[in-house]
């Protein structure tokens, strides 16, 4: 309830100004009459009375601030006044407002863009367990009789691939199209891609036996309707065979082809069932002793049953570190520029900065002479340069939010607007644009006053 | 104790206030010229400070003010305790009475 009263009381002494403002001066001048005829009925004359209440009491002005200052409206009412007076001071200085703003609006951006950036690729680490640990063997070259295989994406497939599409002929029009991949039994553990439901292909899955595939999750979700699909039939139209393939297992969403895409519907095979299954393959290994003795034993191995095969090794890692190679250029490139941009936006934010506190440098020297503290011209210089500050804050981050997105869509594994980031940002370059105001501050407020109006 | 009302005890002005109220309403300067009497000219009260605390009373519920004719018929507000007000009086008599004594016993110990 007092909380109430307090606050419907101040709010109508802000909306209702004036007459709250009349009824204090009627109610005080009202003081100073029955106090000036008090002092009359002691024996002094009428002026001399008025005289002597009015040095005792002051003046309604005064009394008028200091009531109002006492309450909690008040501070509002100066806020406003400082918002409207901060308003004033950068539309007369507009040029500097708008070099300061903008500096620290790059500044902020560029420095956004730095950790995002730095997160991106310094700090993540790959997708893919224990990613040291496997080897990708691909076939290249076959001797004369096959020539070379290649797909479309060399690097990040394993086996021969291919994509199931649309085919106006005969197709209905919501024909699943999924991935297509031939693979043989221990696939997936060599990859370790979970298997969640039923089993894995097996030596039992010979031509002779019924065709058997193994879906993943983006498959079962789209085409199964979440449901589990083991045990369900499909035909792949694709192959021109009427031959149903029975779903024996479900397995875990992997990427398929680049670590930017989205998990897609993949359908495994075993390559057992298939007479011919092209002329590429590639040959996963996962061995725990390292890579360099594996490579030399498995290129002997070969040779023995066909020298004229070549063989080539890449680790997964490798294989995945290439696949950002764009992107870590990208990043560093951009990183260099928002470095750059961030060492000039803070020159620029410290320029500006210092620049205003030293034209004011004959305003300070006035004040000082009249008697201000140094303190309370650092605090004065503080609170202006604070107000700019947050204008060009508010500017910076939504620069940085529209600048994030749009470098998201070109990057792995960018998060725009990351609060984390944002705000180390925003705290080092309020700290730039602290300094840039105190160091000025501090040193006007400190020189004499007389030889800096006379350096005018 | 000093003569001005900001050297008294953080709090006791608006004590000292409810209590010239608890007889009757009075007007602004009423309640000065009341505190004066009673502290026999040891408390000054300004418009300034008294204005202040009435503000600060009256926001807390603890008296109102209201506009009268005074007895030469002029205008002026007249502020009474409200029921909370007497409330306040009653605890804060009891509060000051605890400390004084305190204090008392304090600078009596040797």
């Amino acid at each position: 309830m007092p909380l109430l009263r307090n606050i419907t009381s101040g709010l109508r002494s802000l909306f209702q100004k004036k007459q709250v403002d009349r009824e204090l001066k009627e109610e005080f001048s009202g003081y100073l009459e029955i106090a000036t005829q008090e002092k009359i009925k002691q024996g002094m004359n009428r002026r001399d009375a008025l005289r002597s209440v009015r040095l005792e009491q002051g003046n309604f002005e005064v009394t008028r601030e200091v009531v109002r200052l006492a309450s909690w409206e008040s501070l509002v009412e100066s806020s406003w006044q400082d918002l409207r007076y901060a308003a004033r001071q950068l539309r007369a200085n507009l040029l500097f407002t708008a070099a300061a703003i903008f500096s620290l609006a790059l500044g902020i951006g560029a420095n956004t863009a730095i950790f995002q950036l730095l997160d991106a690729v310094l700090l993540r680490t790959l997708p893919v367990r224990n990613p040291q640990e496997i080897a990708k063997v691909a076939i290249d070259h076959r001797g004369s009789a096959t020539g070379h295989f290649s797909t479309r994406y060399p690097d990040l497939t394993y086996a021969m691939w291919e994509q199931i599409r649309k085919q106006q002929q005969g197709f209905s029009e919501d024909a699943p199209v999924a991935a297509f991949n031939i693979v043989s039994p221990g696939y997936f553990e060599t990859l370790q891609t979970r298997i969640l439901s039923g089993r894995d292909f097996d030596d039992h899955d010979t031509p002779a036996a019924p065709k058997v595939a193994i879906m993943n999750e983006e498959f079962a979700k789209q085409y199964a309707k979440n449901a589990n699909p083991v045990g369900m039939k499909f035909r792949v139209r694709r192959l021109q065979s009427t031959e149903l393939y029975e779903i024996i297992g479900l397995v875990r969403n992997t990427k398929y082809t680049d670590l930017r895409e989205n998990f897609g519907p993949i359908v495994y095979t075993v390559k057992a069932q298939f007479e011919n299954p092209g002329t590429g393959a590639q040959i996963l290994v996962r061995s725990h002793t390292g890579l360099v003795g594996l490579t030399a034993a498995i290129k002997n191995t070969v040779a023995g049953v066909n020298p004229n095969m070549d063989i080539t090794f890449s680790s997964l890692r490798q294989t995945v570190e290439d696949s950002l190679l764009r992107d870590r250029l990208m990043a560093r490139l951009s990183g260099f520029f928002a470095v750059l941009a961030v060492v000039l936006a803070v020159i620029g934010l410290y320029g500006v900065m210092s620049y205003m506190v030293a034209q004011r440098r004959s305003e300070i020297a006035i004040r000082m002479a009249l008697g201000a503290e140094p303190a309370s011209i650092i605090r004065l210089v503080m609170r202006e340069s604070g107000r700019l500050l947050l204008v060009g804050m508010a500017i910076g981050v939504a620069l940085a939010l529209g600048g994030g997105r749009a470098a998201a869509a070109m990057l792995f594994g960018l998060k725009p607007g990351d609060p984390l980031t944002l705000g180390t940002a925003l705290l080092s370059l309020s700290v730039v644009a602290a300094l840039a105001s105190l160091l000025p501050a501090r040193r006007a407020s400190h020189c004499d006053p007389m030889t800096a109006l006379r350096n005018e | 104790m000093a003569e001005k009302p900001g050297d008294l005890v953080q709090g006791t002005l608006d004590m000292l206030i409810l209590k010239t109220l608890a007889l009757e309403p009075i007007h602004g300067y009423g309640i000065a010229v009341r505190l004066e009497q009673m502290s026999h000219g040891v408390f000054r009260v300004n418009a300034g400070s008294l204005f202040v605390a009435l503000q600060r009373l009256q926001r807390a519920g603890l008296i109102k003010g209201e506009w009268k004719a005074t007895e030469n018929s002029r205008r002026a507000k007249y502020y009474s305790l409200t029921d909370p007000g007497r409330k306040r009086l009653t605890t804060e008599r009891q509060e000051w009475g605890r400390q004084v004594a305190a204090i008392a016993r304090i600078l009596e110990a040797s």
